[in-house]
């Protein structure tokens, strides 16, 4: 059975490596916005929009990640 | 007919690619065989079931996650796992949907899109094209019948490759036929 004080050192590792993550994250999803409307210039069709609109939304569930990580843990 | 998700559609509906004149008029759109996306839907599926997979392998353990870590740790995790499960689907599928190959009336244009940093345009007169081969090789590509198809070029840009595309005899049947009308009317 682990100890109390190496459960908590585990968590905080958690806690750090989510925290990580996240940040990066919110980067890689911010440059799949800058991707997307790359490719909605490089040909249209009907669906430019609705990636556009799910870029965007991927990018801010990806801030309100950060902001859960930082503050629930 | 529309280019929503089609790999081989005819004078597609409603589709216009950076760099086209204005009377020039699309005959061929190409994507890559839908099959060739089959490895990451099946890393998707897993990603999607693989909490659900981890919980059931626990009881069968007499245990469970929400015991073994705290509830706002497992909430946590749950999220940023769907979230790169969502990420992880997204990116590929533009990948897919934007990779893709144009014939025209006056050129073959080819669009590549390589991770989410890459992006490379290559595209040849119909007029500059000297030679055109199709290949289709393994197993998948057998049985799906998809394929390449090189075009050489007497251009700076030697050749332009059509990867994994539906029909290959077909695309080089259109343009090869292209070609000769383009070359006999300069004539």
């Amino acid at each position: 059975m682990a100890q109390p004080w190496e459960r908590d050192f585990l968590l905080l590792i958690v806690k750090i490596f989510f925290m990580a993550i996240s940040v990066i994250y919110a980067i890689f999803s911010f440059m799949v916005v800058r991707q997307v409307s790359l490719m909605n210039k490089s040909f249209t069709t009907s669906l430019n929009a609705p990636f556009t609109f799910l870029a965007w939304v991927h990018f801010f569930v990806s801030l309100l990640a950060i902001v859960l990580v930082f503050t629930l843990l | 007919m529309t280019a929503l998700l089609g790999q081989f559609v005819r004078e597609p509906y409603g589709v216009h690619f950076d760099g086209q004149d204005g009377e020039e008029r699309i005959l061929l759109f190409l994507r890559q065989h839908i099959i060739v996306n089959l490895g990451w839907i099946l890393i998707t599926t897993l990603l999607l079931f693989a909490i659900p997979i981890f919980d059931f392998l626990l009881g069968l353990g007499g245990t469970s996650l929400n015991e073994l870590i705290p509830t706002k740790y497992n909430f946590v995790l749950r999220f940023l796992l769907a979230l790169f499960t969502f990420g992880y689907f997204f990116e590929n599928f533009l990948s897919w949907y934007f990779n893709s190959y144009i014939v025209s009336d006056k050129r073959v244009v080819d669009i590549d899109f390589y991770g989410i940093t890459h992006r490379r345009f290559s595209e040849a007169p119909l007029r500059n094209i000297e030679d055109i081969t199709n290949e289709i090789s393994g197993f998948g590509p057998v049985i799906f019948h998809y394929g390449d198809v090189s075009i050489q070029t007497a251009a700076e840009m030697r050749e332009i490759t059509f990867e994994n595309v539906p029909d290959p005899d077909r695309v080089q049947d259109i343009i090869s036929d292209l070609i000769s009308k383009i070359k006999g009317e300069s004539e």
